[in-house]
């Protein structure tokens, strides 16, 4: 039998209110010290992010001109992108980024999963291992993408290795392949570590117990540590998803849009800073946040990312 | 601890030869592991060590290796230890703010009582969903009308307020997971909720802590595009800004050598901050609890 | 409900503090209060100097100029990043930047958001200026940069492998039927960026195609012309003149390829000279200059180059023209050929003796200028590259045809300038 210390929060014997001694706060305060210790990040999130993007929204609802006066168009900018003009292109930037998004957060959770467990056991030189593994995600993300480029020019590295000629970043499969190598190199690691985190709460007497019952490794692993780890794994993937969702640098590097590799990002970068179109950009902005802000709430919902805790009683 | 006694299976030649087994399976998957994550890494060290003529050799051992690349990356006319130096300021700052900020507002999340809690969660992840570019703009023009453009802090807070969420997610979950019981008792031995939290919770939380710190050390060290927008001169312009001023010797010219040395150099100090604090990562209710 | 409605008052509170800093102040850090000459120190923002040179020139002047002296500032070294910081300091009405350092096809563009000052014709656009680089930077009939260095694409050939260089399409594959094995015939840049443009314009452009009219609103290249000009591309792509791994080229990777003896000829800018020619390069005394090739006839190429430019926000502006008078005069035009190794705007230059010993391609180099076309003067030149890239790097991979391509490019020009 655990300690009851160590069950999720929902399943912890009740305490009533009588057996909290020592109890010091009185709820109202409670929340007007949580009002207090989170309205630091709510303030500096309000002016960086919050402040910006609704400057951004109220923009996108006037047309896009060289000078003059600004034109309301209410969703025309927004129509344009859905269904009009610039459509073709939308839809097809957002098939490519739920494809980039899909094949890197799998193979980058699968990845990161099997390292984070190999970096978990104790062994000589676990230390050296675990920065190791990190120096993907340390790497500058511009450096990277130069490296990995060079790597895929027909006349480097990769061909080399692989004997082949392959202009890699001259075709459509070849291209989607390489980024999605590039992105899960440099990512692995960051899923791997925030799994490994989660891991760490897991005390070692629960897989010995398990050991002893005579459960093997597999067994172990899908009913001992994976429910035990799924609420770092899941931020983990989570955060990887909006992440990639608004993938820019290793498509616009590699072949700059080029070979259905435009994504999302990429259409946003070129009409805002491109184009110089506030009101397109920003509507696209808009679209991308909406997007990723279904895929998120769609994700919490399903798989219950459940990190807030059930109140005490 | 379990109650049940394992049939005691005695066959001594077979387990050790079980155990040998599941032993060079580790080994493999490590070595695999380590490949993956350094072969690259090797190549762009390997690359940095070419002198211009023989980069595109293809050759995975440096023939005559030359230091010529490094020696341009620090070169008069590259401010590189000025950039390392900003990046250092910049990182650290970012990582000291966000772990403040965002400690203290986990901490409510996880252990407070309040309303509105999905709510305050779901506005932290929201945030993380807009693209870097729709901030871009009208940031530098608030910067640039308050007069900090080419300061540190017209990185630093954009670069906190980035990290933030994440870091917020990473710590309630740790919170979250710690007993209440430790809690209660230290209040119960006559300790305020702030002492039983820095005495008792945050010792806990450490692998937590350090995990966000790392992340957000290595976000704040990489970013570029906030960097490149606010900064304009040598003296406030980070690592990132300053690897894309690379030149070679025309302007069509892609200094491959002094981008892959400067790329070494970079990530170096990065893994060996996370050598000497990667025990801190790992650590769990046992090491730190008393029972 | 306390705790709700507190919230949200501190919210709205640092809202509209933030928006308010933003409305209030919009024009604080751009405001003329200059000094009533408009002279003093001014910036000068450029992408890094890769010539080392531009200190010597700019202490030149900051020694004849103490009260007035010129810093320089480098950028980003990649041309869409030092875009994007100028178009920002624009946008933010910045006094930061004084002098910038615009590409040639940013001009009009920058002109027409209202960001540039406008210069005096007869002193920046003089006949002594090269005639395209005038028209690279005038809009709407003004004159908005002060051209200062100039570029236009050559024909690079193996003079060990080809006695006469070709001034048709048709001679210069026909010449390479006896081409040693392993060595491609012809490359230029393909990869889906600027420099797809540039040779995609000069093909299009020689067949007696055009983008735009001259009005830069009205889309013209939807004609058998143009659709000529990209098939002399795309067609060599298919038969194998050029190697498909041309696709992923820029201009370093092109020069490469030449340098190191895998083409037979190559179109790039003047710069691949001074590799080609360097004590190590394996075709040392093997090439030649010649100007490009066309459909009947020498070819026409792209401008590059680069305008000098005054922003509108600048609180030094008489020191600023100045300073690109300086910048055009013949002593620094000469010391740019010299020293800089770069192509000066001065026409009369090109027949200086002394500067042809120092870059001998400079007779090829004034024929092709002569004959060169601007890309697309428009201020959504932006877009308008990029409805030409997205296009034409599908033909040349053969997954479209050209006729497909050409009529699709028209609908995303249309796009692009309306």
């Amino acid at each position: 039998m655990t300690s009851p210390a160590l069950l999720p929060t929902r399943d912890r014997p009740r305490r009533t209110p009588a057996s909290r001694a020592g109890e010091k706060l009185h709820p109202v305060n409670e929340g007007r010290l949580a009002f207090w210790l989170i309205i630091p990040s709510i303030l500096l999130l309000t002016l960086v992010i919050g402040y910006p993007v609704v400057q951004g929204i109220w923009r996108s609802f006037f047309a896009d001109s060289i000078d003059g006066p600004l034109e309301f168009v209410g969703f025309g900018n927004y129509a344009q992108a859905l269904w009009g003009r610039y459509s073709k292109e939308f839809w097809a930037a957002f098939n490519v980024t739920w494809f980039f998004t899909i094949t890197t957060v799998v193979l980058e959770t699968l990845i990161g999963m099997a390292m984070a467990l190999f970096m978990n056991r104790a062994f000589r030189g676990r230390g050296l291992m675990r920065a190791s593994v990190l120096v993907p995600w340390a790497i500058p993300t511009a450096v990277a993408a130069v490296m990995w480029r060079w790597a895929f020019d027909p006349r480097g590295i990769v061909n080399h290795v692989l004997g082949t000629t392959i202009t890699w970043t001259g075709m459509e499969w070849s291209s989607k392949v390489a980024i999605i190598v590039a992105d899960t190199w440099k990512t692995a690691p960051f899923v791997a570590l925030l799994i490994l985190a989660g891991l760490q709460i897991i005390p070692d007497e629960v897989y010995e117990a398990a050991a002893m019952d005579g459960a093997g490794p597999w067994k172990r692993f899908w009913h001992i540590t994976l429910p035990m780890v799924r609420p770092s794994l899941l931020v983990a993937v989570l955060f990887r998803m909006l992440d990639a969702l608004r993938m820019y640098d290793l498509p616009a590097i590699f072949t700059n849009g080029a070979n259905d590799t435009t994504t999302l990002s990429i259409l946003v970068v070129r009409a805002s800073l491109g184009n110089l179109q506030p009101g397109y950009g920003g509507a696209l902005s808009t679209i991308t946040f909406a997007v990723i802000f279904l895929a998120a709430f769609l994700f919490v919902r399903l798989l219950g990312a459940n990190v807030v805790p059930k109140e005490r009683s | 601890m379990t109650m049940t006694t394992a049939p005691v299976r005695d066959s001594r030649p077979a387990m050790t030869a079980h155990r040998w087994a599941g032993q060079i399976q580790f080994w493999v998957g490590l070595v695999l592991i380590a490949f993956f994550c350094l072969a690259p890494f090797y190549w762009m060290a390997v690359s940095s060590l070419k002198s211009p003529e023989t980069i595109f050799d293809n050759r995975l051992l440096p023939q005559d290796p030359s230091a010529t690349n490094y020696l341009a990356v620090f070169g008069a006319d590259n401010d590189f230890s000025l950039a390392l130096r900003n990046s250092l300021i910049v990182a650290g700052s970012v990582t000291v703010l966000s772990l403040i900020v965002g400690v203290i507002a986990s901490y409510a999340l996880a252990r407070l009582k309040f309303r509105l809690k999905s709510v305050v969660l779901g506005l932290f992840l929201a945030t993380s969903m807009f693209p870097g570019v729709a901030i871009l703009s009208p940031m530098f023009q608030l910067f640039a009308d308050w007069g900090w453009i080419n300061t540190y802090q017209a990185m630093i807070i954009p670069d906190v307020s980035f990290t933030l969420p994440l870091g917020v997610w990473i710590l309630t979950g740790f919170f979250v997971a710690m007993p209440w019981e430790l809690e209660e008792a230290a209040r119960v031995d006559g300790c305020t909720a702030g002492e039983a939290f820095r005495k008792v919770l945050l010792p806990l939380a450490v692998p937590g802590v350090f995990t966000t710190a790392i992340l957000v050390f290595i976000a704040a060290w990489n970013e570029f595009m906030i960097a490149n927008s606010m900064t304009q001169t040598p003296s406030a312009q980070p690592v990132t800004v300053a690897i894309a001023k690379f030149t070679g010797v025309s302007q069509f010219d892609q200094p491959f050598g002094t981008q892959m040395a400067a790329g070494v150099v970079v990530t170096v100090p990065l893994v060996i901050i996370v050598l000497i604090f990667q025990r801190r990562i790992i650590s769990g209710l046992t090491s730190g609890s008393s029972r | 409900m306390i705790r709700l409605r507190a919230f949200a008052i501190a919210a709205a509170v640092a809202l509209s503090t933030a928006s308010l800093a933003g409305c209030a102040s919009g024009n604080s850090s751009g405001s003329s209060s200059s000094a009533e000459d408009g002279r003093g120190p001014i910036t000068f923002a450029s992408g890094k100097d890769f010539t080392k040179e531009m200190g010597t020139l700019l202490d030149k002047w900051n020694a004849a100029h103490p009260a007035e002296k010129v810093t320089l500032l480098e950028l980003a070294a990649s041309p869409d990043d030092q875009r994007t910081a100028f178009v920002q300091n624009f946008q933010a009405k910045s006094s930061a930047y004084d002098v910038l350092w615009s590409d040639v096809v940013w001009t009009s563009e920058f002109a027409s958001h209202g960001w540039l000052e406008e210069l005096d014709p007869t002193v920046f656009a003089s006949s002594d200026i090269m005639p395209a680089a005038v028209k690279s930077a005038t809009y709407d009939g003004k004159t908005w940069g002060a051209p200062f260095m100039t570029n236009a694409g050559l024909l690079f050939y193996r003079s060990d492998l080809v006695k006469t260089p070709p001034t048709t399409w048709a001679d210069l594959f026909k010449s390479c039927e006896g081409r040693p094995s392993g060595m491609d015939c012809y490359a230029g840049q393909f990869a889906q960026y600027e420099g797809l443009t540039v040779n995609a314009a000069e093909a299009i452009n020689d067949a007696g195609g055009a983008f735009l009219a001259a009005d830069g609103k009205t889309v013209t290249v939807d004609t058998p012309e143009a659709r000529a000009g990209l098939s002399v591309l795309a067609d060599a792509f298919k038969n194998g003149m050029i190697n498909k791994e041309a696709i992923t080229y820029k201009e370093e990777e092109s020069r490469r390829a030449f340098v190191e003896g895998r083409l037979m000829y190559l179109r790039n800018w003047p710069y691949v000279y001074t590799s080609a020619s360097a004590t190590d390069s394996a075709i040392k005394g093997k090439f030649g200059i010649a100007p490009l090739p066309g459909v009947s006839g020498p070819g026409v190429s792209s401008l590059g180059g680069i305008d000098l430019v005054v922003s509108k926000f600048s609180r030094y502006k008489a020191t600023a023209k100045d300073f690109l008078a300086f910048m055009q005069s013949e002593e620094t035009q000469k010391f740019v050929v010299s020293a800089m190794n770069q192509a000066s705007v001065r026409t009369a230059l090109y027949d200086d003796p002394d500067l042809i010993k120092v870059s001998p391609y400079l007779p090829e180099l004034k024929k092709s200028l002569l004959n060169a076309n601007p890309r697309p003067v428009t201020p959504n030149y932006n877009a308008v590259s990029l409805a030409i890239q997205k296009n034409v790097y599908p033909a040349l991979q053969g997954s479209v045809t050209v006729d497909q391509a050409i009529t699709q490019m028209a609908a995303d020009l249309a796009n692009a300038v309306g």
